[in-house]
């Protein structure tokens, strides 16, 4: 039990409610409300925001012929973040205050809403070259720096 | 045609010359009903002193032009305007009792009347036929008036459903969803509550439609106010002046359960020390702040005692405040309309709703039902620690779920896993070893990977075990010691088991994983297990309905229970040829928190019929209605026979059930859904069980049905049915009122005196649709058992000094001068039994016979005589001596002796023959049919003047020694001659300005020689 109790309880958790959310979806149903309430539970107001940005299709998968795949979300603002599509990662400042440096945060907005457009299946496609591929990820980095 | 035949169109027996000056209408002592009812210009002898009265004998063809309404012939046809009379006096009456429903929409429901008139004028032509006589056209048009009123009124109800269908249909959502939440709450009981509960939400949506509910936006702009005003600490009872007046009023009107339950929460302080309310809402707290920082400043004097109480009451602090993080500003962005996103935000005002209900609901528990913690979770902490900035705390389950543990939380002493968001936990001040009560609404989620359940949304936890004050102060000191705090790994990346793994995104995303199972139990019994390929079924028909709003509902299937299946009239016509046109099959469903609903769908009732009972798939919906107690008090006399639930209900949310039905409030709204053309589905989820919270209709004797108060209740019950007036005709399906003289057994063996009749009269409505079994079934004239499901047990007594003020005038087949038609029906000592929509006859099977058989005559029928406690449309037995004749109305006319036909013609080439208009015989011995009232006089009824219209069989043996040989009968003969015991139906009852009673000796229904029974014999003298 107590090995059992080290683990993270949290991804455990989300990991299960994106499976429940997922298999709804997969039949063609509304997702329950009482997932949507459970997604509000763990995320709080970012969950709202998550999935306002998968109803407006923000998230767009972009992938190169080398293998090289990362997500990019339209936010709110206007601005586009990139989100790294093997560990998580977001260009978003919320990502860099509330996840990298309090940890009180489990995703940003932006994480999440991948998560939840490939569960709506909401996540739209994009092929591009290496080249382009690497300019996008320069590209943000030079936005974020500036 | 008519030669031969003197201008008065009627042939006498005895010398037309000498009788012709003699005509003229006689208004004499005993009026000629017929005569003054039915503007009859038929003349009669003038000459009182004449001993012989005539019995005239008309050829039918003749009176067919020139007397429209010769007595043969008018009953049938005054019949059926009676029967509009009646109907429109009930209705009125009924509408007068439904005035909650009827005159609240005054303006629509004339301005429907109105319309409706051409309709009914019409239908009136069809129904007096092709006569085109000046006297026939003014009696219509007097007839017109009485059926528009009586169709009026029988056409409110569905109009109005319809009406008020298309007028609330943009409001029905959100007018369902404020005192919805209500509806278990025991002072919600009184309807001009709900109804001004209903305008406010009205005109709230009209001001503005979606931000004015959210509460949200308003404690947005408050707090954004006070933290311009002032600092961030500051209190909200300071901050309040502060505010301008229009958002204070914005929150007051967006917010008043919660402000109602404030008020609940300041009378209950003593109750409120034990229990402490979390709300992680940041704008649910502000409110708490509010609340709560009054009760503190009443509390002060009395802390000691707080102190000694075994809970703490913690006072939730404004500090706890989510910090402001850069999404939060962006939070007043408009959301996508019908995004996953604007549906969460719903979800959270619902829930925060939910919960205020769900307080509320505390409150009266503890008032009510103390010791009662249903869906309480208790856990003791065993170990705490922090991931980001929700607690996972490894809890041991002490108690909770003792409703049923089997399906919920599992047995006590099972480790749990619970989360707490970061402002429970800030209040909670958890520690291990602390025992924490959880209240609902909270979630379980299962992990499949083997670990053990964890509990979510647990925004309401309490701390139970708190012993004395200076551990107390400790704890709170030693919780300041931060948690352990597990780091979340970035490198960890979330997989789910996705479906689609054709796409290449989800491809890398699933790789190598092996989670299986789903089993997102959601204390819905097994919701899921019956459609595991579908969505899961929702338990609550009114979240559905608020999810989906007037929207048909997609996917989502509601589970309910088919409490009642029965046909309603509606204006619509259907293409399918198996119901009679204007029939709807409707379902009265009821889901597992209780609420009721009226599902119209367009399937055949056969089919339908079987899923009675059952447990349900309801989706495809869209609502048309939403119904309150007040405006459809038929639907909900109905409701209220269903009310207490059988089995426990669910809590509104995620909570537990409700132990004690009885307690709850019978529900005071339902919605009227309507099946998708192709969309809607209506399927039985358990193909064989019966469900628990089905309700069967009870039925009950007559005996109890009559001696048990209460009007306006349905009552259910076998019983035989002796007589029907009119004859129904099967392939007649226009809707007509019908009048069932029943009995049963318990009716016929009671003891005399007890007050209760023996035969008991139902009036069938034009709104109860019968079935084509029970249509055939009463067209074939006999006797037939039925058992009547849901009728209403209408009006109960009338007050005497009504009856005494008012002239009474109850009556069958004529309407009445004027000064007599003001009242309603006399003498309805035990109310009235009717047959309504939503009232089902029904023909007992014959494998139910032993369940039957205790309602089955055997001897033959008893009935009540002639007394003064007779009801009009009721059947009883008269005896007496005739005293007089009414020789106005006295006629003969000839029929056919083989078919009965009475259309005879005379052939003009053969003077002397008849020919048959129905069989085209010619008839060489036509039969004499005669037409003959006479007054009787009897014992029991002293005082009254009782007329009798005879059957053929009593006027041959009442004027078997009267004839003289020139074809007229003496009266002489006739008056004293005793009569009876004959069996009358009582047409009309009058009070004022004469008692005067009008009766018409009738047949009983065959039921194996028993009407033969009552055939009266004269002796001979």
């Amino acid at each position: 039990m107590a090995v059992a109790a080290r683990a993270l309880m949290l991804p455990a958790v989300v990991e299960e409610l994106l499976s429940e959310m997922a298999a709804a979806a997969r039949d063609g149903a509304p997702i329950p409300d009482e997932h949507l309430l459970s997604l509000k539970f763990v995320f709080g107001s970012s969950a709202v925001q998550a999935l306002d940005l998968v109803d407006r299709q923000s998230v767009t998968l972009i992938s190169s012929p080398s293998g090289r795949r990362v997500y990019q979300v339209l936010g709110s603002s206007g601005r586009t973040y990139v989100c790294l599509a093997s560990c998580h990662y977001c260009s978003c400042p919320a990502f860099a205050f509330s996840v990298l440096r309090k940890g009180d945060s489990l995703l940003c907005k932006h994480l999440l809403a991948v998560y939840l457009s490939q569960v709506m299946r909401t996540c739209q496609q994009l092929s591009v070259s290496d080249k382009q591929l690497t300019d996008v990820l320069l590209m943000e980095k030079t936005q974020e720096a500036s | 045609m008519t030669e031969g035949y003197n201008s008065t169109g009627g042939f006498v027996k005895k010398d037309d010359q000498e009788k012709k000056e003699q005509w003229s209408c006689l208004k004499g002592p005993q009026t000629c009903a017929a005569c003054s009812l039915h503007n009859c210009s038929r003349r009669v002898p003038k000459d009182k002193a004449v001993k012989k009265f005539v019995i005239w004998n008309i050829r039918k063809r003749n009176w067919d032009v020139e007397y429209p309404s010769f007595p043969g012939e008018s009953p049938l046809q005054c019949r059926r305007a009676g029967l509009r009379t009646v109907g429109a006096e009930a209705s009125l009456s009924e509408a007068w009792l439904r005035c909650g429903e009827g005159f609240q929409e005054t303006p629509e429901t004339l301005s429907l009347t109105a319309e409706k008139k051409p309709t009914a004028e019409k239908h009136l032509e069809l129904s007096s036929g092709p006569k085109t006589e000046p006297t026939t056209s003014k009696s219509t048009s007097g007839l017109t008036a009485i059926a528009w009123s009586s169709s009026g009124s029988d056409l409110s109800d569905e109009d109005k459903t319809i009406f008020k269908s298309q007028r609330e249909n943009g409001h029905g959502s959100r007018i369902g969803r404020f005192y919805s939440r209500n509806i278990f709450s025991p002072e919600d009981g009184a309807s001009e509550d709900d109804l001004q509960v209903i305008d406010w939400e009205i005109d709230s949506d009209r001001e503005d439609t979606c931000d004015e509910f959210e509460d949200r936006e308003s404690v947005v702009e408050i707090s954004d106010r006070a933290s311009c005003t002032s600092s961030r600490s500051l209190t909200p009872p300071e901050m309040l002046p502060e505010l301008s007046k229009d958002i204070r009023k914005s929150f007051l009107e967006t917010n008043p359960t919660e402000i109602l339950e404030y008020s609940s929460d300041s009378e209950k302080d003593d109750e409120l020390e034990n229990v402490l309310f979390i709300d992680s809402e940041s704008s649910h707290k502000y409110h708490m702040d509010f609340g709560s920082d009054g009760r503190r400043v009443m509390e002060r004097p009395i802390n000691p005692r707080v102190k000694s109480t075994e809970a703490i009451l913690h006072t939730p602090q404004k500090e706890t405040k989510l910090p402001k993080t850069p999404e939060n500003s962006a939070k007043k962005k408009k959301l996508l309309r019908g995004g996953l996103a604007e549906r969460l935000n719903g979800l959270q005002n619902r829930e925060r709703s939910a919960i205020s209900l769900w307080r509320h609901q505390y409150l009266s528990y503890q008032r009510t039902l103390s010791g009662i913690k249903s869906g309480i979770l208790t856990v003791k902490i065993l170990e705490l620690h922090e991931e980001c900035t929700i607690q996972v705390a490894m809890c041991e389950q002490l108690s909770g779920l003792q409703a049923d543990s089997s399906s919920q939380g599992g047995a006590p002493g099972t480790g749990l896993r619970v989360l707490f968001a970061k402002e429970t936990a800030r209040c909670l001040r958890g520690l291990p070893q602390d025992i924490i009560r959880i209240y609902p609404p909270w979630q379980k989620l299962i992990i499949p990977n083997g670990s053990c359940p964890v509990i979510l949304n647990t925004y309401f936890c309490q701390k139970v075990v708190a012993k004395e004050d200076s551990k107390t102060t400790h704890e709170v000191h030693s919780w300041d010691t931060p948690l352990p705090r597990r780091s979340i790994i970035l490198a960890h990346v979330f997989k789910f088991k996705s479906v689609t793994n054709n796409s290449p995104e989800n491809q890398v995303m699933c790789g190598g994983h092996t989670t299986v199972g789903t089993d997102w139990t959601l204390r819905h019994e097994q919701a899921e297990l019956d459609f595991p390929a579908r969505a899961p079924l929702r338990d609550s028909l009114l979240d559905a309905v608020e999810s989906q709003g007037v929207a048909t509902w997609s996917g989502a299937g509601v589970r309910v229970v088919v409490q009642r299946v029965y046909s309603l009239r509606c204006r619509c016509q259907q293409a399918d040829g198996t119901d009679p046109p204007g029939v709807r099959v409707c379902l009265l469903v009821q889901d597992a928190l209780g609420l009721f609903s009226e599902v119209h769908s367009e399937g055949a009732v056969l089919k339908d019929r079987e899923l009675e009972g059952k447990s349900c798939r309801l989706a495809g919906m869209k609502v048309l209605q939403k119904v309150t107690r007040g405006r459809m008090t038929e639907l909900f006399s109905l409701i209220d026979t269903m009310w207490p639930p059988v089995a426990p209900l669910k809590a509104p949310g995620h909570g537990p059930a409700f132990e004690e039905n009885a307690h709850l409030p019978p529900p005071s709204f339902c919605y009227i859904l309507t099946a998708h053309p192709e969309l809607g589905q209506m399927d039985a989820t358990e193909e064989d069980s019966v469900s628990k919270l089905y309700q069967p209709p009870a039925p009950r004797s007559l005996r109890e049905i009559l001696q048990a108060d209460g009007p306006c209740t349905r009552c259910s019950f076998y019983a035989r049915v002796i007589y029907q007036r009119p004859q129904v005709n099967s392939s007649l399906l226009e809707p007509r009122e019908l009048w069932l003289v029943v009995t049963d057994v318990t009716l016929q063996t009671q003891d005399e005196g007890s007050g209760l009749p023996k035969t008991m009269p139902v009036r069938v409505a034009p709104s109860c649709v019968l079935g084509r079994e029970v249509r055939d079934a009463l067209s074939e004239a006999t006797s037939k058992s039925c058992f009547f499901r849901d009728a209403l047990r209408d009006q109960g007594p009338i007050p005497k000094s009504t009856v005494d003020k008012t002239p009474v005038m109850a009556t069958w087949t004529e309407p009445e001068p004027p000064a007599c038609s003001a009242g309603t029906a006399a003498g309805d000592a035990s109310g009235q039994l009717v047959c309504v929509g939503r009232t089902v006859l029904l023909l007992p099977k014959p494998q139910l016979g032993v369940a039957s058989g205790a309602w089955e005559l055997t001897s033959p029928v008893r009935l009540d005589e002639l007394d003064s406690v007779t009801r009009v449309n009721s059947i009883c037995s008269v005896q007496g001596t005739v005293v007089a004749v009414d020789e106005s109305t006295a006629c003969s006319w000839p029929a056919c002796d083989l078919c009965g036909g009475e259309r005879l013609e005379r052939r003009p080439e053969d003077r002397g023959a008849f020919s048959c208009g129905d069989c085209s015989r010619v008839v060489t011995s036509p039969l004499l049919r005669r037409h003959l009232q006479v007054f009787l006089d009897c014992p029991l009824r002293p005082q009254c003047t009782v007329r009798v219209k005879l059957l053929q069989h009593s006027i041959s043996s009442l004027l078997r020694f009267a004839a003289c040989e020139d074809g007229s009968y003496e009266v002489r003969s006739v008056l004293g001659k005793e009569v009876g015991p004959i069996t009358c139906f009582v047409r009309s009852i009058t009070t004022r300005p004469a008692s005067c009673v009008g009766l018409e000796e009738v047949e009983l229904l065959s039921e194996g020689g028993a009407s033969s029974a009552h055939r009266w014999q004269p002796q001979d003298p």
